[in-house]
């Protein structure tokens, strides 16, 4: 009788303490699923995999610069990539990536367009595409990041035109019933041309900010006052904090890398197209042309601090976004390399597009985007504690005058420094 | 052998606590198993008054033993808490419970339809019969009937999301229809029982069948109606829902002092979807109550003289295979591990009670593990107003921590009011009269809800 409760107290002991759970060490690769086959472009951006609270993984092809994306999802414990998403709006912006995930839910946002996956079915639908009082066509001119989900609703807020606005909205958009909840017209009125350099998000406000650039009529015969400035919004869509913002005024649209991202000491950043980075708070910014031997690709938030991600000498490196809103010492980016270095062997990977599932090998995949793994534009994906999603790219084949590449989704463990 | 070796473990938490009093009163509520009947050719007990001392109802004249048949052997005297009941028989006894509960809830951040929740929508009732069909063999079934407890689709409406006359999508309109839940649907053999002829029952083996609570946590194995308050905590409730299918050992020794089950279940009282899983659902709970068992009762009505208590734990293991939609293997090994703890203190009409559960959930494929915490703790003090009736102030808190392993979603709950209680000649409790406060915080999500619910319990 006592080796039962014997038994019962060890278990107790065991979860009590958090045992018997592993996580991928830095570095380490998961059990990778085979995605499908791509054309193999080399300016897809192959945007960071997300994954739902069920765990459904989704997947998104596609470039900053090519109207064309497409979406797909994984349903959870090996069941299957289904859904092709290739909604998209607005021929001269390109994918964004994916905003947030929820229960069962993947939100995207390419050109002017915001959609919805689901999780569940792999059904994917434009959210808002026309105005329900107008009946004109939305256009998402900037969308935070990040929705705001609580067991009734699901919202977030967004930057929206139709072509008949002088000024665009920041409006809620109740995801559910997929309205526009709240609205408040872009101040000032007689701005022209508002465009959105990058978006971030910031869970304290459980919103997020965006860089602008406008332009204002200036005196007759003179040039328009261009304007760029960081705006804070809240999760009702009203701007708390303006920062105005100088020396980027020849920065056009979408001029971000990837989403940008706030740390701890409350200062935010991202890299602009040209290598520079910019780092704000709600007071002042800091434009950073010299980043000494850190070339910059973007910047990526993992437990709470904010590093600019890049290359350095050949070698993966990172930087931290410090308290003053200037970069620390660029460090060499150990996980990214011991992720390479895993990468350099032959990689099991799990076949479960259809049944019966089959294991495949694949010798030496690569990181279908940039040198190094991980070292992209948008932060991973928080799959885990210390874990993330990845994608591989693996054999490639021709076929009609087309080449194609076969592409994996799988999970990694990761550190920073 | 083993007998004997629950006899010695037995005698030697007598020894433990030789300060404890005698078993306490009954409890006012029937326990669960059932307890085992009288031979099938004795005749049913004679009707007795409740003798608990938490009910002053005048007692009746008890027969004198020349006016009744002998009493049974003491190996086969039922170690029953029951009470006399009016449709009671050796082969059937029915009872049950009617709760009438009106609720009223604000939940900020809602959508506004959402807003405010009011109606008697969680009214229900309970219909149970057990009995004994022959020596060591009885049965127990227990329906929850409720006025909106199935939910149904009703209908199918266009959804126009663009507002521009054109269909985007089907939704579903549906609606709460009255409904028959299954709570317990059980066979129950009792191959070992020893009493000895103190009174003192040594030990007892009960193998059941059927549908029941999973023997893990002690708030999911208590009954609708013997809970404090009207429905379980939510930290409870997060993980095991309902009753399960399947089978259960239960060994208790030394008058209950200590008790040990252990089950395979199906796995359908678990708080998450199962569709696609298959798999046994291990079970198996200890608890130990030195001073006396205390049941499953959820206060002291019966204001226990002397302190008391009961701690225990459970455990539950959950391999499963994963399949996909068209049933076939996804080659996706998952193994689900719960454990909870419990203490439970009385003492002159108060009440405390704690129990904390966690839950890890991995597989072979993701390296995503699912991690979950719960715990509560309540506590009552029932205070004697009148010969007629107690008043019970009466609290809960509860705390849930869900997805720990990525984001964590935290959520905290609390329950505070007053209950009344009033008795009658079978129970302490034939009628409860609770007037609750209640709440919910989800912090990481920005919601929260508090509102009112006065429930009416009447027990027959």
């Amino acid at each position: 009788m006592a080796r039962p409760i014997g038994w019962l107290s060890l278990g107790l002991v065991a979860l009590l303490g958090g045992g018997c759970i592993e996580y991928l060490e830095p570095g380490e690769l998961g059990q990778f699923r085979y995605l499908g086959d791509y054309v193999a472009e080399e300016t897809f951006l192959f945007t960071r995999p997300v994954a739902d609270r069920n765990g459904a993984v989704y997947a998104i092809m596609g470039d900053r610069d090519l109207a064309q994306t497409e979406a797909t999802v994984g349903y959870p414990a090996g069941g299957g990539w289904r859904g092709r998403c290739a909604v998209h709006q607005n021929v001269d912006r390109g994918l964004h990536g994916w905003l947030d995930t929820e229960v069962d839910r993947g939100w995207y946002w390419s050109g002017d367009a915001l959609v919805e996956l689901d999780g569940l079915n792999s059904d994917c639908r434009q959210i808002l595409s026309r105005d329900p009082n107008s009946q004109t066509q939305l256009a998402f001119k900037a969308v935070i990041p990040r929705v705001k989900w609580t067991p009734s609703r699901r919202t977030l807020v967004a930057l929206v035109k139709a072509p008949s606005d002088p000024v665009p909205f920041q409006v809620v958009v109740d995801l559910d019933i997929r309205r526009y909840t709240r609205f408040e017209e872009f101040i000032p009125r007689n701005a022209d041309n508002v465009v959105s350099l990058g978006t971030g998000r910031e869970d304290a406000t459980e919103a997020g900010f965006m860089v602008v650039r406008y332009e204002v009529d200036g005196d007759e015969g003179a040039d328009p006052d261009v304007r760029v400035e960081a705006r804070f919004l809240n999760a009702d869509a009203e701007v708390t904090d303006i920062v105005p913002i100088s020396g980027l005024d020849a920065f056009e649209e979408d001029a971000m890398t990837g989403y940008m991202q706030i740390g701890e000491h409350g200062w935010a950043a991202g890299v602009l197209n040209d290598g520079t980075v910019l780092t704000f708070d709600r007071n002042s910014f800091r434009h950073i042309t010299d980043t000494g031997p850190l070339e910059p690709v973007g910047v990526h938030l993992w437990e709470d601090t904010a590093w600019v991600v890049g290359m350095a000498n050949g070698r993966p490196s990172i930087a931290a976004v410090g308290a003053n809103g200037n970069l620390d010492g660029p460090v060499v980016w150990a996980a990214s390399e011991r992720l390479a270095g895993a990468l350099r062997t032959n990689v099991v990977i799990q076949d479960d597009r259809f049944t019966p599932i089959r294991t495949l090998s694949w010798a030496n995949p690569e990181a279908p985007f940039g040198e190094f793994p991980l070292v992209v534009p948008n932060s991973p994906w928080q799959y885990a504690i210390d874990t993330s999603l990845m994608m591989i790219a693996g054999p490639t084949y021709s076929s009609g005058g087309q080449s194609f590449v076969s592409l994996a989704v799988g999970p990694v463990g990761l550190s920073y420094p | 052998m083993s007998l004997r070796i629950s006899t010695l473990l037995g005698a030697g938490l007598l020894l433990a606590s030789s300060t404890a009093a005698a078993a306490p009163p009954p409890p006012p509520d029937v326990p669960d198993p059932a307890p085992e009947p009288a031979a099938e050719a004795e005749p049913p007990p004679a009707a007795q008054p409740d003798r608990d001392p938490a009910q002053t109802v005048e007692p009746e004249p008890v027969p004198a033993p020349s006016e009744t048949t002998p009493p049974p052997e003491p190996e086969s005297e039922p170690k029953s808490d029951e009470k006399p009941r009016p449709f009671k028989t050796d082969y059937l006894t029915i009872e049950g419970y009617i709760q009438p509960q009106y609720t009223y809830r604000v939940r900020r951040g809602a959508r506004p339809r959402d807003q405010q929740e009011f109606g008697a929508q969680q009214t229900r009732a309970g219909l149970i019969f057990g009995g004994n069909v022959l020596p060591r063999w009885s049965y127990r079934t227990h329906f929850v009937v409720g006025s909106q407890i199935t939910e149904v689709v009703s209908g199918i409406d266009s959804a126009d999301y663009e507002g521009d006359g054109s269909t985007e999508a089907l939704s579903t309109n549906t609606r709460l229809i009255p409904g028959v839940d299954l709570e317990q649907l059980w066979v129950n053999y009792r191959p070992v029982q020893y009493v000895s002829d103190s009174g003192v029952e040594w030990v007892r083996l009960d193998l059941k069948l059927g549908q029941m609570r999973v023997p893990f946590s002690k708030q999911n194995k208590t009954q609708n109606n013997s809970l404090l308050f009207p429905r379980r905590n939510a930290a409870v409730t997060s993980f095991l829902v309902g009753s399960d299918l399947g089978g259960e050992v239960t060994l208790n020794v030394a008058d209950e002092r200590f008790t040990i089950a252990g089950g395979v279940f199906n796995g359908t009282g678990l708080a998450v979807n199962r569709d696609n899983r298959r798999g046994p659902l291990w079970a198996g709970r200890f608890e130990v109550a030195p001073l006396g068992s205390l049941g499953n009762y959820e206060s002291d009505l019966e204001r226990h003289e002397k302190p008391a208590f009961a701690v225990g734990s459970g455990l539950l293991y959950s391999p499963t295979r994963l399949f996909d939609s068209a049933g076939n293997d996804t080659l996706t090994r998952s193994r689900g591990l719960l454990v909870s703890a419990f203490a439970k203190f009385v003492y002159y009409g108060f009440y405390l009670q704690g129990e904390f559960i966690r839950s890890q959930v991995t597989d072979n494929l993701s390296s995503r593990p699912f991690i979950s915490t719960g715990s509560y703790g309540q506590l009552s003090f029932m205070i004697p107003k009148t010969e007629k009736f107690f008043v019970g102030p009466s609290g809960s808190f509860g705390w849930t921590a869900s997805e720990q392993a990525v984001n964590p979603l935290n959520r905290y709950y609390t329950t505070d009011g007053i209950s009344l209680f009033l008795p009658n000649e079978h129970r302490a409790d034939a009628i409860r009269v609770s007037l609750l406060y209640q709440a919910e915080w989800f912090v990481d999500e920005g919601q929260s809800a508090q509102g009112g619910v006065m429930q009416v319990q009447l027990k027959f």
